[in-house]
C-alpha cells in the first residue's frame, strides 16, 4: 500500500487544564471512508477541527498527503484539497442555494475582481464552467426544484445537503462530515447515506466522518475510530471494533467485563 | 332522460397516405424539418435540444442495436421511468423495429411492474436509472421471458454486474456498429411497417383484477391525432412540456402520435419536482392535464393573493369578477359588449397577462383537461383570465379521446362534442358506446375482456353512464354506481350530490330514489357559511338544529337546489328535500373516515324522514338522541319542514 492519504500522529490538544485530545494517531487511506465514533464530549469534533484547521494542536503531526499542515490555516488546507461539513448548519442563509454553491467554488477561480466583474472573456469563461460544475452537484443531489431558493427557507434535512453540496463545491480530496445525518429522519437518513457512499465510491473522494448513528457508521464505513475521554480506545474494522468490550464498556458507562 | 339519440360525425377523419407509421413520420420529419428541436430536455440546469435529425439518428441507433440483441418483428419492449428523450427514442425504436412499445408507471409497485412485463411477453426492459433497475432484476426470476435489461442513467450503477445488464450507450454502440455493416436495414424495418401495425400496448389499471392491455395500432392513434388536430389545432411550431407519466394514453397522445404528426416540439422537464417551473420558462402553446394540475394552479394563485400586498389582493379582488362576467357572457352568448370589452382591456393589462405570465400560461392557445371532472369554478377562473380551457373524454381504448368541447361551445358540465369520425351513442341501458377507427384492436390475450368491451358493430363501452345535451355528451358516473328510479329512469346520486356540493352554503347532501317515483335529497347546511348569511339577512338562531329549521333558510337552500335542478334532465330533477337537523359525523357512522356518505347506513337510520319524503306530509317531527364526542347524549326534539321544489 502507498502512504495515507491523511496521517495524525500523537495529536495532544489542550484547552486550559482540560485536555481535549491525548496522543491520538491514526490514519485514513486515500479512498477510503472512515467514521470516527465515541460517547458525548470524547473529542470528535475537537479531532476533526484539528484536521481541518480550526484549532492548533499542542503537539503531535498532521500529514496529509505527504505534506506537514500541522500549522496550516483552514484556507491553505482548503486549497490542498480539504474540506468539510458542521454539526451546525453553516451555510449563507440570506443567499440561495447556487449562490452557496458557487462560493464553494471561489477557491478555485483566478480571474480577478475586474475580470469577473464585467463577464467578459477569461472571466466570463471561468464563471460558465463554474456553474457547470455546480450544475453537475445539483444534480448529483438532486437539488434541482431548490436551485433558486433562499437557503433559510429550505427544510432542515435539505440545508444538510446543501452544506453537503458546497464542501463537494470545493472538489476536496478528503471531505470531513461532521454527523451529517443529525436531526434527520429516517428517509433523509437514507439519502444521506445513498450520497456519502457515491461521493466515496464513484467520485473516488476519501471521506471521514463523525457519526452517532451506529447503523449507518457500522453499514457504511470501511473502518471505525472510537475516541473516548480524549483517548483512542479502538481502531479497525466496524466488526472488530463492535466486538471490542472497552468500546462497549465506554457506551453503556459500565466496567469493562 | 333520452337515451337513443346518438351524436353522430359524418366526416371522416383525414387519411394519411405514405404517412401511415410513427416511424415513417420520423424519418419524413428528420428530413423536413432537419435542425429544428424536436426534444428539448432540461439537463444540468440548461434547455438542451435534440434537432429532429437527431431525433432519427438516435432512434436508429438505438433500434438497430435492439435487432443486434435479438430483437424479432412483433416483438415487445418495456419501458419504465421518467420523461426523458431516451424513453420516446425506445418506444420508436422498438416501433421501427416492427416491434410493440409497452409503457409501465414509474411509481407502479413490484407486483404490477412484473405482471405488466410478463404478460406482455416483452424481451427487453428499458429502465431509466438505479431506482427502476433494482425493481426489475429484483424480480428477474419471475420474469423468464425478458434477455435484456438497458439503462439510460448510469448513475449508481456502475458497479452492478448482471448479466442481462447492460447500458443505453453500449446498445446505441451495437446499433452503430450493424448500421456500418447494413447501412440500409433501418430504413428496410421501416418500410416494412404498416398502419395496421401493433404500435403501443397500453396497461389500464383495473379497479378490479388484474391490468388489461389495450392494443392500439398506428392507424388508431393518428386518425385520433388528425381528428383532434382537425378541431383543435396543433402548429409545427407548438411547444409542450411533457411532464404526465408516458405510460398514460393521454401524454402518448400528444408527445407521441400528435407530436410526430404535426411536428411540434416536445420539452422534458428537469425532474417531475421541477415540472411546472419548468412550463413557466417554456410557456407552451399547448397543453393537456388531468384536474388536479389546473386545480393546483388555482390553488397556488389562491394563496399567493392571501399573502400578498394589500395593493395586489386588492387588484385581484376587484379585476377578477370582469373576468368572470366577460366569460360568463361568453359562453352563454357569444357576444361581450362593448362596455365590458373595454373594462377587460384593462383587466387584462392589470391582472390577467402578469398573473398568465407567472404560471407559464402566456402562449397557451389550446389548454384541455382530461381523465376526471374538473369543478366549474376552476374552470371560471382560467376562463376569466382568457385560457379557454376544454374538457376532453375518452378512454385508453379509443386512443384516448372521443369528445373535446367546441371553442364556441363550452359548456361546464359536459365534455363536449365527439371529434370528427367518432359517433357517441347512449345504449338502452344508459352506457355511453362509441365507436371510431381510432378503436382499440383488443385486450392483449385477454379475449373474454375483448368480446365484453368491444361489440357488434365496433361499438366500445366506457362503463360510464351519460347522456347527451343539445348534441354534447354529459359524463354520469361509473355505471355500476348509478340506481334507477321506479320507472326505470337513471341518475347517479354522486353526480348530483356533488352539483349540489359545488354551493357553498351545502356541506353535505344525500340523494335518494333508488326504485321511488322521484328524486330527495337529504341535506346538510354549511353552519359557518349559512350562520353568516343569517346575520347579514338579520336572523337570529341558536343552534345548528335552530338555524336548519328556519323558513328563510329552507329558501335559500330551495334557490340553490334549484340552479343545480336547471342542469338536470327533467326526470331526474330533486322533488323535495330537507334539511337535516345536524351535520352527518363519521363519529356516528353516517360517513367514511375520508368523509364519504355510508348511503345504506344513512337511508336506514333516516328511514323516518326518507319516508316523509315520500309522503303527503308538510312536516315531519324528529324525537331523537345524539351522541356527542365526549360521550355524553342530547334529546333532539324538531320539526322538519319538508319542501318541494316547483318543478316544471
Amino acid at each position: 500500500m502507498s502512504s495515507p492519504l491523511l496521517d495524525v500522529t500523537a495529536l495532544v490538544l489542550r484547552f486550559g487544564g482540560v485536555t481535549a485530545l491525548s496522543d491520538v494517531s491514526f490514519s485514513v487511506a486515500e479512498g477510503a471512508l472512515s467514521a470516527i465514533i465515541g460517547p458525548n464530549g470524547a473529542g470528535k469534533t475537537s479531532l476533526l477541527n484539528c484536521i481541518s484547521g480550526v484549532y492548533r494542536p499542542q503537539r503531535g503531526r498532521i500529514v496529509f498527503d505527504g505534506a506537514d499542515v500541522t500549522r496550516m490555516g483552514p484556507a491553505a488546507r482548503t486549497r490542498l484539497g480539504v474540506a468539510r461539513t458542521f454539526q451546525n448548519i453553516a451555510l449563507f442563509r440570506g443567499m440561495t442555494v447556487l449562490d452557496n454553491l458557487l462560493i464553494g467554488r471561489h477557491v478555485h477561480q483566478k480571474t480577478g475582481t475586474f475580470t469577473g466583474g464585467v463577464y467578459w472573456g477569461r472571466g466570463q469563461k471561468e464563471e460558465i464552467r463554474e456553474r457547470e460544475r455546480v450544475e453537475e452537484i445539483i444534480d448529483f443531489l438532486e437539488i434541482q426544484p431548490y436551485r433558486k431558493q433562499v437557503v433559510h427557507t429550505l427544510a432542515y434535512g435539505l440545508q444538510k445537503r446543501v452544506e453537503l453540496g458546497r464542501a463537494l463545491a470545493l472538489d476536496p480530496r478528503l471531505l470531513l462530515l461532521d454527523e451529517p445525518m443529525a436531526g434527520m429522519n429516517a428517509e433523509e437518513k437514507e439519502d444521506m447515506a445513498r450520497y456519502i457512499l457515491e461521493i466515496n465510491e464513484e467520485r473516488g473522494t476519501t471521506v471521514l466522518m463523525i457519526e452517532h448513528d451506529m447503523g449507518v457508521v457500522m453499514d457504511l464505513s470501511h473502518r471505525v475510530v472510537v475516541l473516548n475521554f480524549g483517548q483512542k480506545i479502538a481502531d479497525g474494522a466496524p466488526e472488530a471494533v463492535q466486538g471490542n468490550t472497552e468500546v462497549q464498556a465506554a457506551y453503556l458507562g459500565g466496567h469493562a467485563a | 332522460m333520452r337515451t337513443s339519440l346518438a351524436l353522430q360525425r359524418p366526416e371522416p377523419a383525414p387519411v394519411q397516405a405514405r404517412r401511415d407509421t410513427f416511424p415513417k413520420l420520423l424519418l419524413e420529419n428528420a428530413e423536413q424539418f432537419g435542425d429544428r428541436a424536436a426534444l428539448r430536455e432540461k439537463d444540468l440546469g440548461i434547455w438542451r435540444e435534440t434537432s429532429w435529425r437527431r431525433y432519427g439518428e438516435r432512434v436508429r441507433e438505438f433500434s438497430l442495436g435492439l435487432v443486434a440483441l435479438g430483437l424479432q418483428r412483433g416483438g415487445k419492449v418495456a419501458i419504465v421511468g421518467d420523461n426523458r428523450p431516451e424513453w420516446v427514442i425506445s418506444e420508436l425504436a422498438a416501433q421501427s423495429a416492427g416491434a410493440a412499445s409497452v409503457g409501465i408507471y414509474q411509481d407502479s409497485n413490484l407486483t404490477e411492474v412484473a405482471f405488466v412485463i410478463d404478460h406482455c411477453d416483452a424481451k427487453f426492459v428499458i429502465a431509466e436509472d438505479q431506482e427502476q433497475v433494482d425493481k426489475i432484476l429484483g424480480m428477474i426470476e419471475q420474469l423468464p421471458k425478458v434477455t435484456h435489461v438497458i439503462y439510460s442513467d448510469p448513475r449508481g450503477l456502475r458497479r452492478y454486474k448482471h448479466e442481462k445488464l447492460l447500458s443505453f450507450d453500449e446498445v446505441e454502440k451495437r446499433g452503430r456498429e450493424l448500421h456500418a455493416k447494413d447501412p440500409d436495414l433501418f430504413a428496410r424495418n421501416i418500410a416494412r411497417g404498416e398502419g395496421g401495425d401493433l404500435a403501443i400496448i397500453c396497461y389500464t389499471s383495473g379497479t378490479t383484477g388484474s391490468p388489461k392491455g389495450a392494443m392500439l395500432t398506428f392507424a388508431n392513434l393518428l386518425t385520433m391525432a388528425m381528428s383532434l388536430h382537425s378541431v383543435d389545432p396543433r402548429r409545427p411550431t407548438d411547444e409542450f412540456v411533457s411532464f404526465l407519466p408516458l405510460a398514460w394514453i393521454g401524454e402518448q397522445m400528444m408527445s407521441v402520435a400528435t407530436a410526430l404528426a404535426i411536428g411540434f416540439t416536445i420539452n422534458f422537464p428537469e425532474e417531475p419536482e421541477t415540472a411546472l417551473h419548468d412550463i413557466r420558462e417554456i410557456g407552451p402553446n399547448v397543453m393537456f392535464a388531468p384536474p388536479r394540475i389546473w386545480e393546483g394552479l388555482n390553488s397556488t394563485v389562491q394563496v399567493k393573493i392571501m399573502d400578498t400586498t394589500p395593493l395586489k389582493r386588492f387588484l385581484f379582488e376587484r379585476l377578477m369578477p370582469i373576468g368572470h362576467k366577460v366569460a360568463d357572457l361568453r359562453l352563454a352568448t357569444g357576444k361581450v359588449p362593448p362596455l365590458w370589452r373595454v373594462l377587460y382591456f384593462f383587466a387584462d393589462w392589470l391582472l390577467y397577462r402578469p398573473l398568465k405570465d407567472r404560471l407559464g400560461l402566456s402562449n397557451l392557445r389550446s389548454g384541455t383537461t382530461g381523465g376526471a371532472a374538473l369543478g366549474p369554478d376552476v374552470f371560471r377562473f382560467f376562463h376569466a383570465m382568457g385560457v379557454r380551457l376544454k374538457q376532453i373524454y375518452g378512454q385508453t381504448e379509443i386512443s384516448g379521446i372521443s369528445c373535446i368541447h367546441r371553442d364556441d361551445r363550452i359548456r361546464f358540465h359536459t365534455v363536449g362534442e365527439p371529434i370528427p369520425g367518432t359517433e357517441v351513442r347512449i345504449s338502452e341501458r344508459g352506457e355511453i358506446l362509441s365507436r371510431s377507427a381510432a378503436v382499440f384492436v383488443g385486450y392483449y390475450k385477454n379475449e373474454e375482456a375483448t368480446r365484453a368491451t368491444l361489440t357488434e358493430g365496433g361499438w366500445l363501452h366506457s362503463g360510464d353512464a351519460g347522456y347527451l345535451e343539445d348534441g354534447q355528451l354529459v359524463v354520469i358516473d361509473r355505471l355500476k354506481d348509478v340506481l334507477r328510479l321506479a320507472d326505470g329512469t337513471q341518475f347517479s346520486p354522486q353526480f348530483i350530490e356533488n352539483r349540489l356540493k359545488f354551493s357553498p352554503y351545502i356541506k353535505e347532501a344525500v340523494v335518494i330514489g333508488q326504485d321511488k317515483p322521484y328524486l330527495a335529497a337529504l341535506v346538510c347546511i354549511d353552519q359557518g357559511i349559512v350562520g353568516k348569511w343569517a346575520e347579514k339577512e338579520k336572523i337570529s338562531y341558536t343552534t345548528y338544529t335552530d338555524l336548519s329549521a328556519k323558513p328563510r333558510v329552507y329558501d335559500l337552500l330551495q334557490r340553490e337546489i334549484d340552479r343545480v335542478n336547471q342542469t338536470l334532465p327533467a326526470a331526474a330533477k330533486i322533488r323535495k328535500f330537507v334539511l337535516l337537523y345536524k351535520e352527518l359525523d363519521a363519529d356516528d357512522e353516517e360517513l367514511t373516515r375520508t368523509r364519504k356518505v355510508r348511503r345504506s347506513f344513512v337511508e336506514d337510520r333516516y328511514a323516518g324522514i326518507i319516508a316523509a319524503l315520500y309522503g303527503d306530509a308538510q312536516k315531519f317531527a324528529v324525537d331523537t338522541t345524539i351522541r356527542y364526542q365526549d360521550g355524553r347524549t342530547a334529546r333532539i326534539q324538531a320539526n322538519l319542514a319538508i319542501r318541494e321544489m316547483r318543478v316544471a
